[in-house]
């Protein structure tokens, strides 16, 4: 998956129109990323990486670049 | 007489109820959270079904005990909350826990507007009222309204979740808003605030 679809996926998750995240954007200045959204990661982080995350993990993510981090390769 | 009992559960401050009739030595739920809170306001009376407004896991987590405690218990819930309510990933309890499924019977389904009688001459009206999920159903019973998480008020539907749906819960809530008059008892999913983990 690319950077670009991985971005598209959170903007999709977030429910934010197209362009509006960027790897930079910080993740405490979006209004849609509340508890609900971070459960929402947690979900797509096991559908479509088969990854684990975790409440504490979650906690270190600063911008959306700590995420796709996590997203790996 | 009929009376209803809110039970607080300090998981994610969720409401179950407790239906009861002064002449009936069983009683009905809405919602499945600590047992042991349920049997507490039960005072030893059987409970017959439980009416589950939908199947995340902080509505139905106490389903594998009532069901080990009264095994005779009706499950009603919209046919859409079938597969949630048997999958942990589904319910989202794999993801917050505990974790909690339930693939058994005693299973009783809707789609659409249906009635359940609970006590002679008393019945609930299921409503389905998808919106925060695809199986969210609104209960109606005389003058009260069991809302789950379909409408709390002050609180905006939460949508962003994996079957939410932002234009059907705002449907559902018009809908559920013209149900409401003057004497109702509005009884939402939740008596608190839910606090996740993060």
């Amino acid at each position: 998956m690319t950077k670009e679809e991985k971005i598209a996926l959170l903007e999709d998750m977030l429910d934010l129109e197209s362009g509006v995240l960027t790897a930079e954007t910080e993740l405490s200045s979006i209004d849609e990323y509340d508890s609900m959204a971070k459960l929402s990661l947690i979900v797509l982080m096991d559908d479509e990486f088969s990854k684990k995350l975790t409440g504490e993990q979650i906690s270190a993510f600063k911008t959306v670049q700590d995420v796709l981090d996590f997203m790996g390769e | 007489m009929m009376q209803v009992k809110q039970i607080q559960n300090k998981f994610f401050a969720v409401a179950n109820y407790l239906i009861i009739d002064d002449a009936a030595n069983y009683c009905w739920l809405v919602d499945v959270g600590d047992i042991s809170l349920i049997k507490d306001a039960a005072e030893g009376r059987a409970i017959k079904g439980v009416f589950l407004t939908h199947s995340h896991h902080d509505h139905m987590f106490g389903i594998n005990d009532l069901m080990e405690a009264y095994p005779d218990c009706n499950i009603y819930l919209s046919e859409a909350g079938v597969a949630v309510l048997a999958s942990d990933k589904l319910n989202f309890s794999k993801y917050v826990g505990p974790v909690v499924s339930y693939q058994g019977s005693n299973l009783v389904t809707f789609n659409e507007i249906k009635e359940f009688e609970l006590f002679p001459d008393i019945a609930i009206k299921a409503i389905p009222t998808p919106g925060h999920s695809k199986d969210s159903v609104t209960y109606k019973l005389d003058n009260y309204l069991f809302t789950g998480d379909a409408y709390i008020p002050g609180v905006p539907v939460v949508t962003k979740l994996r079957g939410g749906d932002r234009g059907l819960a705002k449907q559902s809530i018009e809908f559920i808003h013209s149900l409401i008059g003057e004497n109702t008892a509005l009884c939402p999913g939740h008596w608190g605030k839910s606090q996740l983990p993060f």
